[in-house]
């Protein structure tokens, strides 16, 4: 009797210790779903307004438009206004995008400068938001002692919360329940205040109060889904926390006002049956365990039911149900068992965390404070469940999620270079047409016409002056005076002699002189009128052809830019080249790092799935023993 | 007949202990630690990278199509301390419509919180132009409003910027468009 | 005999501007090579437009960018259009797992026809209407129903031009939101 009860109690003890699998989750700290980072930009008048287009795209979560256009203004010299707090924004930005090393860079330079206490107390926050994600709880922590001063709200509530949840990782649970027990800021955190407390305030021995919070989280009118689960998960908590003081009646109040349709069901209806045991209600303890036994069995709670169910039968001393359902049992983990050794050969084989980010359908797209909360029914992801609270699976899933979104952006990239070189080549073309336009119309061979005509003129001119030919200086209406004189003179000389004859050749005689005369008198002026109008046709002509070699060290320089444009877009290509293959082996690295935690998690499964067997095969064997030590079934 | 007894209870007792005093993140082995960091080392390069390429291609695109001689930029901004909803903001240049805006959610969300759009980007020859502007939105008590703007400028070589700003500031309740100039 | 005054200077052109010129022809002609001029094809970005939906709300297709789209252009008069629109909204209403984003554009000049087509059809899924056939233009729509299928990236995939989608339909679905 003494053996097989010792054997039965070492195996209970082996079952309940198994318990531990269970219920980890409720005794964390909670954090919020999303933490915005906006709430920590400084209030500021826009007087860039490249500044409020990358706000206009901040504000809309389109983080890499942000940073892209951030970074060009900045380049570019056009957030005069704005240095410090541009320098917050990327660093915010790209936390968001996960580049959590740049913007502890970022953080870190900002400080070291000379920025308004605004801006600098929001780099140490970020700075401690980082390390606590990270891990470096120490780090977090001096971080946020150097803030200097209340923080406006909402982000001081934001920071006493990190504070706790700081102080709550490092083990310091008094200091944490001091810190949240003033505890005033946005109500949509202060049930998560209150959660942490009460949680604080149990891990360091303050159990009533601890308690009485948790119950107040446990009956708050939740909104929202978000709400809903933290809720679940007070009442979780304060079940197990009064199981483990023997409360079974505050426990199994606790437990009952968990949803049974939410993630924490499950480990609720094992917890009301074990209250029920422990108030020797082993009939009692049968209703929310058979319902557990119905579910699915990957879930750990539901394969605890299996040997809970039976123990509840042998208590109730019906030992035939007993043995029949640790028989129930031991088939029923050794089917799960291959079950997970399928999975974890599929897992081996490769693409599987495509099917779990398939599954959650606000994955796209999103930051980096998004968690994976479900996974997808698909076979063999349905395991990785208990994976979903280690920081560094959803890391790694954030990173694995990225890189493919990374490479389906990459199209949109080859895509405008592509279309670069096409504008490149048009507009070169377009400019070389056009210049070659100009350059014909300047005249390049109207030009040589041009200045032949001129040294032709000018020679003519030369030789009127040294001759002081004063005719040919005459204008149209003094030309053809003289023609006509000319002629008159020469028509009078053909006919006889006379007076008449002589009178007339007289007149003409005078009227030429006379005109002669004018043009001597006008001589100089018409001259040198000329010369000044030669001078000037000269210099246009030198103008021209000036411009016309302008133009043709243009149309060089033009193709110059063009060679400068398309040797950039050459770059980029190549940078983009390089870039694909990267990402490629970036994300098969990463695959294969979280294939590796999958299949730690579903061996760990299968040990714990071993050991329940083993229990099983106990109980059967006690079972047995009583059987044949005489006792009836 | 054989019975479990509650001596069950001590076992009860110290596996609730183990299951409070149990933290909670599933530590990875310290082999794929390494791994992990290395892993995620380049992936943040690899972002890095992306981000980098882009904001080449951004200033390389402006660079092309909108050279800062003849560059101007149009951009919008909203200052309404009541609501106002804005709706659709339609734009011309020299008698040319040359942008025709309608306003999402959230873009009017974005812009509420002091976003800044820039609406239209353009190439104008040295010399005076005109901008005309309308806009429409719902205001309060469902009232519909359409209102307009238009400014004669002198474009120099080198990039002009011109914000348009809806503001209820002036005349309380009455959102109008002001028109500012910037260097 | 008389001399030729001024000779050749309106040829020559004492006011040739062409530093001015040349500074004109840089800035002012580039090509836009890429503006969109044709029915988006497989392989390419599927341009950006906003419009009102039946509830007056402005709804811009790049906002659905992340998720992979159906978009469908309409009008109440289209016969084959009725049979293509009962087909979507069967797949939108029963589908789990890869049940993609379903836009949809009317070109009826008068919203109301649109409006009414929806709620006889119980469609679900967003109605644009497009009155003054703008984006219809910008996608060249030549006969109805024209129907794409984007990625998350907003590239189309596919185009049908039947009122019927076929088996096809699910698979190359599943295959693009897998991505």
């Amino acid at each position: 009797m003494r053996a097989s009860l010792e054997r039965g109690r070492a195996g209970l003890v082996l079952l309940g210790s198994v318990l531990l699998f269970c219920a980890t989750g409720p005794t964390r700290s909670a954090e919020p779903e999303e933490a915005r980072f906006d709430a920590a930009l400084p209030e500021v008048e826009i007087r860039d307004l490249h500044y409020g287009d990358v706000l206009f795209h901040f504000f809309q979560d389109d983080y890499l438009e942000a940073i892209v256009r951030l970074e060009a203004a900045a380049d570019l010299g056009r957030l005069p206004n704005h240095a410090s707090e541009a320098e917050l924004l990327s660093g915010g930005l790209y936390l968001s995008l996960g580049l959590h090393e740049e913007a502890r860079r970022i953080f870190d330079r900002l400080l070291t400068g000379n920025v308004p206490a605004g801006v600098s107390n929001r780099a140490r926050y970020y700075l401690a938001l980082i390390g606590y994600q990270r891990g470096y709880y120490d780090e977090a922590w001096s971080s946020l002692q150097r803030i200097e001063g209340p923080l406006p709200e909402p982000l001081e509530g934001e920071r006493r919360l990190l504070a706790a949840n700081v102080l709550m990782a490092q083990q310091r649970f008094p200091a944490a329940a001091e810190l949240l027990q003033d505890w005033h800021g946005a109500t949509g955190l202060a049930a998560y205040a209150r959660f942490n407390l009460g949680v604080a305030m149990l891990r360091s021995g303050a159990t009533d109060p601890g308690r009485r919070l948790l119950e107040e989280v446990g009956r708050i009118p939740a909104r929202s889904e978000e709400e809903r689960a933290l809720r679940d998960r007070a009442n979780l908590a304060l079940g197990f926390a009064s199981l483990h003081t023997k409360d079974a009646t505050q426990a199994a109040a606790a437990l009952s006002r968990v949803r049974l349709d939410g993630p924490f069901t499950n480990r609720a209806l094992l917890g009301l049956g074990w209250a029920e045991a422990e108030l020797n209600r082993p009939d009692r303890a049968l209703v929310p365990w058979l319902a557990l036994r119905e579910r699915a069995l990957i879930d750990s709670a539901v394969q605890e039911s299996y040997l809970a169910v039976p123990y509840a039968y042998a208590r109730l001393a019906a030992n035939g149900q007993a043995v029949e359902q640790y028989r129930r049992a031991v088939d029923a983990y050794a089917a799960e068992s291959r079950r997970l050794r399928e999975s974890i050969a599929a897992i081996r084989a490769g693409g599987f965390l495509d099917a779990v980010l398939d599954g959650a359908t606000e994955n796209r797209g999103a930051g980096w404070f998004w968690q994976l909360r479900e996974l997808p029914d698909a076979p063999h992801t349905r395991y990785l469940y208990h994976l979903l609270a280690s920081h560094e699976f959803q890391e790694g899933l954030k990173n694995y999620r990225d890189l493919r979104t990374m490479q389906s952006s990459l199209v949109r990239v080859r895509d405008s270079l592509e279309a670069f070189d096409a504008m490149i080549e048009a507009r070169a073309i377009s400019e070389e047409s056009r210049l070659r336009r100009k350059v014909e119309f300047l005249g390049g061979t109207d030009l040589a016409i041009l200045a032949e005509r001129q040294r032709a003129l000018e020679e003519r001119v030369q030789r009127i002056a040294t001759g002081r030919e004063v005719i040919a200086l005459a204008d149209a209406a003094e030309s053809r005076q003289l023609a006509s004189i000319e002629e008159l003179s020469q028509r009078l000389g053909s006919l006889p002699a006379g007076e008449q004859r002589d009178a007339l050749l007289e007149r003409l005689r005078v009227l030429r002189g006379v005109l002669l005369w004018d043009l001597d008198a006008e001589y100089k002026l018409r001259l040198s009128r000329l010369e000044r109008s030669l001078g000037g046709s000269a210099a246009a002509l030198v103008e021209a052809g000036q411009r016309i070699d302008q133009v043709g060290k243009a149309s060089f320089t033009a193709g110059g830019d063009t060679a400068a444009f398309v040797s950039r877009v050459a770059s980029l290509a190549g940078r983009l080249e390089g870039l694909e293959p990267q990402l490629g082996a970036a994300a098969a690295a990463q695959e294969r790092v979280l294939a590796e935690i999958a299949v730690a998690e579903l061996e760990a499964q299968q040990r714990r799935l071993g050991s329940y067997a083993t229990q099983a095969q106990f109980a059967l064997a006690t079972l047995y023993d009583g059987a044949v030590a005489g006792r009836a079934y | 007949m054989f019975c479990i007894r509650p001596g069950a209870r001590s076992w009860l007792a110290r596996t609730t202990l183990l299951v409070l005093a149990a933290t909670g993140a599933h530590g990875v082995a310290v082999g794929s630690e390494a791994e992990f960091r290395a892993v995620d080392q380049d992936v943040q390069a690899l972002k890095k990278e992306l981000i980098s390429l882009n904001r080449e291609l951004f200033m390389l695109e402006e660079e092309l199509l909108y050279p800062a001689s003849t560059q101007v930029s149009v951009f919008l901004s909203v200052d309404v301390g009541t609501f106002f909803a804005l709706d659709s903001v339609t734009l011309k240049v020299d008698d040319r419509e040359v942008a025709n805006y309608l306003y999402t959610e959230r873009e009017v969300d974005a812009l509420h919180r002091g976003g800044v759009q820039r609406l239209y980007v353009g190439n104008l020859k040295a010399g005076e132009h005109e901008l005309v502007a309308f806009f429409t939105g719902k205001g309060p008590h469902e009232r519909d409003y359409r209102r307009g703007t238009s400014l004669k400028f002198e474009k120099e070589v080198g990039t002009k910027y011109l914000e348009l700003r809806i503001s209820d500031r002036e005349a309380a309740l009455q959102p109008e468009f002001v028109v500012r100039q910037w260097d | 005999m008389h001399l030729e005054s001024q000779a050749g200077r309106p040829r020559l052109a004492a006011r040739l501007h062409t530093a001015a010129l040349i500074l004109a022809a840089l800035a002012g002609a580039f090509a836009y090579p890429l503006a969109v001029h044709s029915a988006p094809a497989p392989g390419t970005f599927a341009p950006d437009f906003a419009l009102k939906d039946l509830d007056g709300r402005n709804q811009r297709l790049s906002e659905f960018r992340g998720e992979v789209v159906v978009l469908t252009f309409w009008s109440s008069g289209c016969g084959p259009c009725r049979e293509l629109l009962g087909q979507l909204a069967a797949h939108s209403a029963g589908a789990t797992g890869y049940a993609p984003r379903i836009v949809s554009v009317s070109l009826d000049a008068d919203p109301r026809r649109a409006s009414s087509m929806s709620r006889a059809l119980r469609l679900d899924f967003p109605v644009l209407v497009d009155t003054g056939q703008r984006t219809g233009r910008q996608y060249e729509v030549d006969r109805l129903p024209l129907t794409f299928l984007l990625d998350r990236e907003g590239q189309v995939r596919a185009v049908w031009r039947e009122a019927a989608l076929g088996p096809g339909f699910g698979d190359i679905v599943r295959e693009v939101s897998s991505e």
